[in-house]
């Protein structure tokens, strides 16, 4: 998490430089910091609904922004997942029954991301992306020895399309749509063997307020 | 110990059947009148506890690994895990005069990245390189002057062991983690009621009068044993199991509501599913916080001798598995069984008709690997209905003990303790009925004479007998847990069961040893 953290703020640093005091419409260079909040549905949607009692839920993050020449952008981002749910069994015709016993399930992407934004109109600036995605998953259960709970992080790609609004200059609100693959992240244990269910990824929707010029 | 005392202690109780022989020539013994049973008095002085009594089980090739040993190591092992530390940060208490430059200066030594104090603190936390070895970071804190002391923020857990007097003669629990099992589950199944199916259970205090009018013979050309004419005997509740633990008693083998135990079987057996537990005295239970439902179907000798109604057949067996099912028990304990005959399908009828009423079944697998290895036909369609286990037995080494029966239908293993490999401590220990009071047969019909079951003792007993009710009393705290239904039941205790002798499912542990605590803590996401 420290890592993602110190990323996202040189992202802001260099999100912060007045590269070439352009808008964000124009084309050229610029840079600025957002922050964004949502909601993620996980394509393990079994294994997070029989933990969770649900399979999606809010995410909240930041990150910065680099607005090159020609529409292209990088930016660095994280955002957090966290909810509380049970300990479970899946029996034999994957009925779910609940222990009762606590869990907290917390999940850090950090994502980076490369893509090409449309100049088509002064004040709306449709975007897509591609990049790569580093998930740092947390589980943590009462009754645990320290090796039981999991604290690792895994490695994928993400998609993202979106389209922002800029009423101002230096202001702009968009939203986002991303979809995510991390596999491998699960299925070695736990709900998600059960369920057989492999990937940590999944499809989020994010609104997105950026900051910068 | 003779023949018929083994058997009945290695619960194939319906056996004894077999070599009891009646005799009704006696036109005087006729005179007596038929066979009754009268309640005299539902009063009576508590049972007396007369402790821990010597072993009657020859001690031959000691050996395995003793359960001190046993316990020992696995608390080691356990400890091991327990000094586990949250790494990337360590816990730092500075000398009042080590200023900022001196706190600065210990940041930079070991390469710590922040420091700060919780607000009910007089110590600091102090963030280190995650990779970074805890201990060894305290160790070079605390050589500095200006440190008072500096330690991992090591890890805590509830630790309950029971107080019980002899519990630390119980190898059973420990070899099945069942402290930490606690730990999730104090209770210990407080809202679940087991039937125990089986010999009665020394549950009620009352005098009860008794007709013995037949001479016998407990073997083919034995001695005769007279008879007692009407006879009162003294019962009383085991101490260890207490009176409020009772639900719905029912005996089919009288056909009457005082399952009275006059064997000690279905007694210690119900200790093991659910003995007091924590109150200094005894030993312990495993799922000390259920009911017991005393549900007796089997007869044990004073039942033939005082001409009981019916035996231990298998309609009355499955009679009492369908009275259990219908009277609120969510677990049935069947340490009982059969090797003689064909399938007994009237009790796999009640068993299912039981699951279907969401019961719990747990069945001894038997005791005939070192006598045939001739299958329990009690046990054998365990693997056919789901919500049913079979139960094998393993001594303190965790080996199949030498009776436990080997065959495909066994599907699970616990404690039943292997005397052979152990000695006498080798065995499961519980309260049960003095023996010395009750079996009084045993002494020739010089010494016979009525029995009494009002004082009791703690006994080690072997067998798949002992082993089942580790596993009806694991069910119980699974159903509590909420695992409600049974074929899940069965099915948890199998996918987390620790997997012995050949790898996968065998025909001596079945899918392997219980493990309670893994099982009760279940599944997380992704671990």
């Amino acid at each position: 998490m420290q890592n993602a953290l110190r990323i996202v703020a040189v992202a802001l640093v260099l999100a912060a430089i007045p590269a070439s005091a352009q808008s964000f419409a124009d084309g050229k260079f610029g840079g600025r910091g957002f922050g964004s909040f949502g909601n993620i549905s996980f394509q393990a949607a079994d294994s997070f609904d029989a933990v969770l009692g649900r399979n999606a839920g809010p995410i909240f993050g930041g990150g910065g922004q680099v607005l090159l020449p020609w529409g292209l952008y990088f930016d660095v981002g994280a955002w957090k997942f966290q909810q509380d749910g049970e300990r479970v069994f899946v029996g034999p015709d994957r009925e779910v029954f609940r222990l009762g016993i606590p869990v907290e399930i917390a999940i850090t992407p950090l994502e980076i991301t490369g893509g090409w934004r449309f100049r088509k109109w002064q004040r709306f600036v449709p975007y897509g992306g591609i990049g790569y995605s580093s998930y740092r998953y947390k589980e943590t259960s009462d009754f645990s020895d320290p090796g039981e709970n999991v604290d690792e992080t895994f490695t994928g790609y993400h998609v993202v399309g979106g389209a922002e609004y800029l009423p101002l200059r230096w202001l702009a609100v968009g939203g986002e749509v991303g979809w995510s693959s991390i596999e491998d992240a699960l299925g070695a244990g736990g709900a998600s063997a059960a369920f057989g269910e492999t990937n940590l990824g999944g499809t989020s929707v994010r609104l997105k307020i950026s900051v910068g010029r | 110990m003779n023949s018929l005392t083994l058997l009945a202690r290695t619960g194939l109780a319906l056996l004894v059947g077999a070599t009891f022989l009646v005799t009704t020539t006696s036109s005087q013994d006729n005179s007596l009148g038929g066979a009754f049973r009268v309640l005299m008095q539902d009063t009576g002085l508590e049972g007396i506890d007369l402790g821990l009594r010597a072993q009657d089980m020859p001690m031959r090739e000691p050996g395995g690994q003793g359960t001190r040993g046993l316990a020992l190591m696995q608390r080691a092992e356990g400890a091991v895990q327990e000094r586990l530390y949250k790494s990337g940060s360590v816990i730092v208490k500075f000398r009042s005069d080590a200023g900022t430059n001196g706190v600065s200066s210990a940041m930079r030594e070991v390469a710590a990245s922040k420091i700060s104090r919780p607000s009910y603190a007089d110590f600091d936390i102090m963030e280190i390189p995650a990779d970074a070895d805890p201990e060894a970071v305290s160790a070079e804190l605390r050589a500095r002057p200006d440190v008072e002391y500096a330690q991992p923020r090591y890890q805590n857990y509830p630790m309950f062991r029971p107080n019980d007097q002899f519990y630390d003669r119980q190898w059973n629990f420990p070899a099945i983690d069942m402290e930490r099992a606690w730990d999730i589950q104090p209770q210990a199944g407080d809202e679940i009621t087991v039937a125990v199916v089986d010999s009665g259970v020394a549950f009620q205090t009352s005098t009860i009068r008794y007709n013995s009018r037949f001479r016998f013979q407990l073997v083919k050309d034995g001695p005769i044993f007279p008879a007692l004419g009407v006879v009162d005997v003294p019962f009383a509740v085991a101490p260890e199991l207490g009176a409020g633990k009772f639900v719905a008693p029912r005996d089919f083998i009288w056909d009457d509501a005082m399952p009275v135990d006059l064997d000690g079987h279905g007694t210690h057996v119900s200790g093991t599913v659910g003995q007091l537990t924590n109150n200094t005295v005894g030993v312990a239970g495993m799922a000390f916080g259920v009911r017991i439902m005393p549900v007796k179907v089997i007869a044990g000798e004073w039942d033939f001798i005082f001409g009981a109604p019916n035996g231990g057949t298998d309609d009355v067996v499955a009679r009492g598995v369908r009275y259990a099912a219908d009277n609120g028990a969510k677990v049935i304990n069947m340490s009982i069984g059969r090797t003689s005959g064909g399938a007994s399908l009237v009790v796999d009828d009640a068993i299912r008709y039981a699951i279907s009423r969401g019961v719990f079944v747990a069945v001894a697998a038997g005791n005939s690997a070192d006598q045939g290895n001739a299958p329990s036909r009690t046990a054998e369609s365990a693997p056919s209905i789901p919500g049913m286990v079979a139960v094998g037995a393993v001594g303190r080494s965790l080996e199949r003990a030498y009776y436990s029966t080997t065959n495909g239908y066994v599907e699970i293993a616990a404690p039943g303790g292997d005397q052979r490999r152990d000695g006498g401590p080798g065995g499961i220990l519980q309260q049960t009925i003095n023996l010395d009071l009750l079996h009084t047969y045993q002494r020739g019909p010089q010494s016979f004479r009525a029995p009494s079951a009002d004082q009791f003792a703690y006994y080690f007993f072997q067998g798949t007998s002992m082993a089942t009710p580790h596993v009806a009393a694991f069910a119980a705290m699974l159903m509590q847990q909420g695992i409600t239904k049974p074929a899940a039941i069965e099915a948890a205790m199998k996918q987390f069961a620790r997997d012995l002798g050949p790898a996968g499912n065998d025909s001596e542990y079945g899918h392997g040893l219980i493990q309670p605590r893994t099982t009760l803590r279940g599944l997380g996401l992704a671990r």
